[in-house]
C-alpha cells in the first residue's frame, strides 16, 4: 500500500482568537467550510436538553438582514448548503459551495453565526416541530435504545442527555436561545476549517473580512471528566409493543483517542466488530443468520470514550444472540488475536482511513476533529504508522482492560412482554424498564 | 479530478475551472469478445481505485413467486466461488486494505470494491472468480435467506413509514407485477428459494454480455485492460437474456389507499403519479429539476408552504422516481412521488390540497428565472459532489452506460442546464395532474 500523505495545511490565527486551518485542494471546483465553537450541549444545564440543537438549527432561520427563506435561497444560489448542528462538546456550522461563491458563503456563515436574529415566529415553529420530530424519532427503535443507553451509562454527567424531552422542549424560548448563543459562540474558542478550491492569500482576505470583527468573551469550560461508572451489568428494556425485532445496545465507558493504548484498543474493536469479516458479523450474521446488521465501535467524547455493540435481532433469537455476543467479548479479552486477523484489521483500517479523506467533506471533518479533540497536530500523518505498530499482546491487554462485559449497560428496545424474560437473564440485578426518555 | 493523464493534469491545475460546467469524467471503453464491456477512468490524485460492476438484472427480472430473489442473489455473490470459500471474499479484500458492498435495484444490481490502487488486481481476481464460477452451498442459501429476512424486518416491517414507502407506494401505483412488487420481496417467496434458483439466475443473468465493468482511480488503462482480458477473457460467452415485460397501462384516475402503521407516531400522506418520461429526455430533465424545486431543502416550494407557512408538516421529501429510484438508477416505467409527515391536527385532505396547489401553481406559471437559476446551480454542485470519489465516478459511468446506453451521459450536465421555465411549466401540467394523483393516507398506530 502506498503510504498516505496528509495534504499540506496552512494554519493561522486572527487577533480575536479564531483559529483557521486551510487545505487547498483544487481537484473539485468547490469549497467546504466548517466553523466550530468548543462548547455544546454539555455546557448548558441538563433541564435545557435540546436547547443547543434548537439554537444551532435556528442560526440559519433569520439574521438582521435575511429571513430563513433568504438564507436558504442564498445557499442554493451559491450551489451549496449551510446548516449547523450541536454535539455534546461543540457546535459546528458547516457549508459547501461552488468555489466561485466562496467569499459570499463565508460572509453568509459569518452573518448567521455572529448575528442571528432568532425571530419569535421561527423559535415558536422550531419548538412545535421539535416536539413532532421527537415523536417521529421515538418511533425508531435505534433512537430509543441510544437515548436509554446514554442515560444509564452516564448517570448524572451531562453526556447522559442525548435528546430533548417533552418538558425541556416547552422551556425553549427566544430569550433562552439567544442566551445560549451568546454563551457558546465566541471567537476565543472557535475554529474554522476550509478545504477546497481556494488559495491561501484569498482565504486570508476572505476570513479576515468575514470574521475579523467578531468579538466575544472566553467560552464556557469543557465538560467535566466522567468520574463514576456502572460497577455491575444491568439490563434495561424500553417497551415498544408490536416490535418484530429487539434492538440491542450494550457497552461500557472506555478511552479516548489520546490514550496511549488507543490504537491497541482500536484494533481489538476492529477484529471484534469493525468490518464485514469481523468476528461478530462472521458469526452472528453470516453463520447464525440472527441479524442483518451488527457491529462494535468506539465513540469518543471530549472527556471520555465509549465501547459499544449494537444489533437488531428478531424476537425469537434475543437470548442466543446475546449469549453469542458475550462469548465473543469474552474471547477477545482472553485469547490473543491471530496474526492473520491482526494484519487484515490493520490493512483494513489503513485503507478506510485513506478513503475517508478522499472527499473535501471527509478531509474537513477529520481536520476539525483533530482540533476539537485537541489531538496532536500530526495525528492524521501518524495514524497509519500507529495502526501498523500494534501487536497482538497489546490488543489483548487493551481488550481485557477496556471491554468490560461485567459492568456493561445493556438496553433492549422491543416488545417488552416477549423479550423481557430473555434479556433479564443477562444480569444478576433485577431487570428495569426504561421510558421513552430513558428514565425509569 | 476527472482527467485523462499526467500531461493533462498539469495543464488543468494551471487553468481556472470553467465557471458554468463541471469537470469531465474521461474514460476509455472496450468490450471483450465474450461481451463484457469495460470502462476505465484514470485519476492519480489519491492512491485509491474503485472496481465496480453492474448487471442488467434487478427486481423487475424476477419470476412470480420469487420476489426478492435478485437481492438474495446479490447476497449469494459474497458466499463463495470456485477458489474463494465462504468468508474469504471479505477477508481477502480487507487484508489488502479494501472494502466492498453491493446494492440491488429495480433494474440492476451494482457491486463495488474500493481498494488502495496496488490492490486493483486482487479485486479483479476476486470478481472474476465469482462471475466465472459461483459456488455456494445449500446452507449458505438458508443462512442468507435469514439475513435478508432480518434486513426486511429492520428496513421495512419494524421501521415507521417503511411499509408505506417500500411496499404500498409501488403496489398502489403500478399494475404490472414486475413494477409493483418490492425489491426486498416477501418472506414467503424468500423462504421458497433454493439452490436451483441460485444456479438458474446465475446462468441467465450473470453472463459477461449482461454486465458492464468500471475501473476508476489511480490506475493505468493499459494495465487494467491486460488484467481484465486475462481474468475475464476466458469466461464463456452466453446470450444476453431477454428484457422483462414491464409494460404499464396508461395512468387512470388517481386511487386512494389507507395504510395503517403500528409503529408511526405521526400521520403521513403520500402522493404518486405514474406515466413518467424516459430517462434522458428533455421532459425527464425538467421533472428532475421540478422535483428539486418542490422538495429539496429549506428554500423549496413545499417546505416553505407546508412547514413554514401553513405549519402543517414536519418533514417531506419527493421527486422524480421517489421513493423507488433516484436520478442515478431511474428507468421507466417510473413514478413521481411525494411523502409528507404532517401534524395530527391537520387532515390528510387538507395537506394534499396544499401540496397540489403548489404543483398547480408551477403548472400555471413555471418558475421565475431567479428561482430556476438557484435550482440549476444547486443541481450542478450536487452533480460535482457525486463525482468527488473514484466510486462516485465509477457509479456514474456504469449507470450511464447501462441505463442511458452511453457512458458519455455521465458528462451530460448540459441537458439539465438547458431546461427552461417553459419546460418546467409544461411537465408540471403534463405529468402531475391533480386528478391522476394516487393518494396514500397513513394512519399512525404508535401514539403513546
Amino acid at each position: 500500500m502506498k503510504p498516505y500523505q496528509a495534504p499540506p495545511r496552512q494554519e493561522w490565527k486572527l487577533p480575536n482568537g479564531l483559529k483557521v486551518v486551510l487545505v487547498t485542494d483544487r481537484r473539485s471546483p468547490m469549497v467546504t467550510a466548517k466553523l466550530a465553537v468548543r462548547a455544546g450541549a454539555a455546557a448548558l444545564p441538563a433541564e435545557a436538553a435540546g436547547l443547543a440543537d434548537a439554537m444551532a438549527e435556528l442560526l440559519t432561520d433569520g439574521t438582521a438582514r435575511r429571513s430563513s427563506k433568504a438564507v436558504a435561497d442564498a445557499a442554493d444560489e451559491y450551489g451549496g448548503r449551510i446548516a449547523a448542528a450541536a454535539g455534546p462538546d461543540d457546535v459546528v456550522l458547516e457549508s459547501y459551495c461552488l468555489s466561485e461563491h466562496a467569499g459570499k458563503m463565508l460572509a453568509l456563515m459569518s452573518e448567521v453565526a455572529l448575528s442571528p436574529s432568532f425571530p419569535e415566529s421561527e423559535v415558536a415553529l422550531r419548538r412545535k416541530n421539535m416536539q413532532d420530530e421527537l415523536n417521529v424519532e421515538r418511533s425508531e427503535p435505534d433512537f430509543l435504545a441510544s437515548v436509554a443507553f446514554h442515560k444509564k451509562l452516564f448517570g448524572a454527567h451531562p453526556y447522559a442527555v442525548t435528546a430533548p424531552t417533552d418538558a425541556s422542549i416547552k422551556r425553549i424560548s427566544r430569550a433562552r436561545v439567544a442566551k445560549a448563543h451568546r454563551r457558546l459562540f465566541t471567537p476565543r474558542s472557535a475554529l474554522l476549517v476550509l478545504v477546497g478550491d481556494i488559495r491561501l492569500a484569498q482565504a486570508k482576505v476572505l476570513v479576515r473580512d468575514s470574521f475579523g470583527g467578531w468579538r466575544g468573551e472566553p467560552g464556557p469550560a469543557a465538560a467535566p471528566a466522567v468520574t463514576s461508572r456502572p460497577r455491575v451489568r444491568r439490563v434495561y428494556v424500553v417497551d415498544r409493543p408490536g416490535s418484530v425485532q429487539a434492538s440491542l445496545f450494550l457497552g461500557n465507558l472506555a478511552i479516548r483517542e489520546d490514550h496511549p493504548s488507543y490504537f491497541d484498543f482500536l484494533l481489538a474493536n476492529q477484529v471484534l466488530g469493525g468490518s464485514f469479516s469481523s468476528r461478530l458479523v462472521s458469526d452472528i450474521r453470516e453463520s447464525k443468520g440472527y441479524t442483518y446488521r451488527i457491529g462494535s465501535r468506539i465513540d469518543t467524547f471530549l472527556t471520555t470514550g465509549v465501547f459499544r455493540v449494537r444489533t437488531p435481532v428478531r424476537n425469537e433469537v434475543v437470548r442466543p444472540a446475546l449469549e453469542a455476543i458475550l462469548s465473543h467479548l469474552d474471547r477477545i479479552r482472553r485469547k490473543q488475536v491471530s496474526p492473520e486477523e491482526l494484519a487484515q484489521a490493520k490493512n483494513y483500517l489503513a485503507g478506510s482511513f485513506a478513503r475517508g479523506l478522499e472527499t473535501q467533506e471527509g478531509l474537513a471533518s477529520a481536520l476539525l476533529h483533530v482540533k476539537l479533540r485537541r489531538l496532536p497536530d500530526d495525528y492524521l500523518d501518524t495514524f497509519v504508522p500507529k495502526v501498523q505498530a500494534v501487536d497482538a499482546a497489546g490488543v489483548l491487554r487493551a481488550a481485557e482492560t477496556f471491554i468490560r462485559p461485567e459492568e456493561m449497560v445493556l438496553v433492549a428496545v422491543g416488545d417488552g412482554a416477549r423479550i423481557r424474560g430473555d434479556v433479564g437473564q443477562f444480569s444478576s440485578e433485577p431487570l428495569e424498564m426504561a421510558d421513552l426518555d430513558g428514565n425509569r | 479530478m476527472m482527467r485523462g493523464g499526467a500531461a493533462q493534469l498539469a495543464l488543468a491545475l494551471a487553468l481556472p475551472v470553467a465557471a458554468a460546467s463541471s469537470p469531465r469524467i474521461d474514460y476509455t471503453d472496450f468490450t471483450l469478445p465474450n461481451g463484457l464491456r469495460v470502462l476505465v477512468s484514470t485519476d492519480h490524485a489519491v492512491p485509491v481505485a474503485a472496481v465496480s460492476m453492474v448487471f442488467d438484472a434487478g427486481a423487475r427480472h424476477e419470476a412470480r413467486g420469487r420476489s426478492g430473489f435478485a437481492h438474495l442473489f446479490e447476497h449469494m455473490m459474497f458466499e463463495g466461488s470456485q477458489n474463494v470459500p465462504k468468508g474469504a471474499f471479505d477477508r481477502t479484500l480487507e487484508s489488502y486494505g479494501g472494502d466492498n458492498n453491493a446494492s440491488t435495484h429495480q433494474d440492476l444490481t451494482f457491486y463495488y470494491e474500493e481498494v488502495p490502487s496496488n490492490a486493483v488486481p486482487v479485486a479483479l481476481w476476486l470478481d472474476a472468480d465469482r462471475v466465472g464460477a459461483l459456488d455456494v452451498s445449500k446452507d449458505s442459501v438458508k443462512n442468507q435467506i435469514e439475513v435478508v429476512k432480518e434486513e426486511k424486518r429492520m428496513r421495512v416491517d419494524n421501521k415507521p413509514y417503511g411499509p408505506l414507502l417500500d411496499l404500498e407506494m409501488s403496489s398502489g401505483t403500478f399494475s404490472n407485477w414486475a413494477n409493483a412488487h418490492p425489491v426486498i420481496g416477501s418472506a414467503e417467496d424468500l423462504d421458497a428459494a433454493g439452490l436451483d434458483d441460485v444456479r438458474d439466475f446465475f446462468k441467465a443473468y450473470y453472463a459477461p454480455s449482461n454486465a458492464i465493468m468500471a475501473v476508476v482511480g489511480d490506475v493505468d488503462p493499459l494495465e487494467v485492460r491486460r488484467w481484465v482480458t486475462e481474468l475475464f477473457g476466458p469466461l464463456p460467452n452466453r446470450p444476453k437474456p431477454p428484457a422483462p415485460d414491464t409494460a404499464e397501462p396508461e395512468p387512470g384516475p388517481g386511487r386512494r389507499f389507507e395504510v395503517k402503521d403500528g409503529q408511526a407516531k405521526l400521520p403521513a400522506l403520500a402522493l404518486s403519479w405514474k406515466g413518467m418520461p424516459a430517462r434522458g429526455t428533455p421532459d425527464f430533465c425538467a421533472l428532475v429539476l421540478l422535483g428539486q424545486a418542490l422538495f429539496d431543502g429549506k428554500g423549496s416550494r413545499l417546505y416553505q408552504e407546508l412547514v413554514k407557512t401553513a405549519k402543517a408538516a414536519v418533514d417531506l421529501s419527493g421527486g422524480l422516481g421517489f421513493p423507488v429510484s433516484d436520478l442515478s438508477d431511474y428507468k421507466t416505467p417510473a413514478l413521481f412521488g411525494a411523502f409528507i409527515i404532517h401534524t395530527a391536527e391537520r387532515k390528510p385532505e387538507e395537506v394534499k390540497a396544499l401540496a397540489l396547489a403548489q404543483v398547480a401553481r408551477v403548472a400555471a406559471q413555471g418558475l421565475p428565472a431567479v428561482e430556476l437559476g438557484r435550482v440549476k446551480t444547486k443541481f450542478r454542485s450536487g452533480w460535482i459532489l457525486g463525482q468527488q470519489t473514484a466510486l462516485g465516478r465509477a457509479r456514474k459511468l456504469l449507470m450511464a452506460a447501462l441505463l442511458d446506453g452511453d457512458p458519455e451521459a455521465a458528462n451530460g450536465l448540459d441537458r439539465y442546464m438547458a431546461v427552461t421555465s417553459e419546460d418546467i411549466k409544461r411537465v408540471a401540467g403534463k405529468y402531475l395532474k391533480s386528478d391522476l394523483a394516487n393518494t396514500f393516507v397513513l394512519i399512525p398506530g404508535g401514539a403513546q
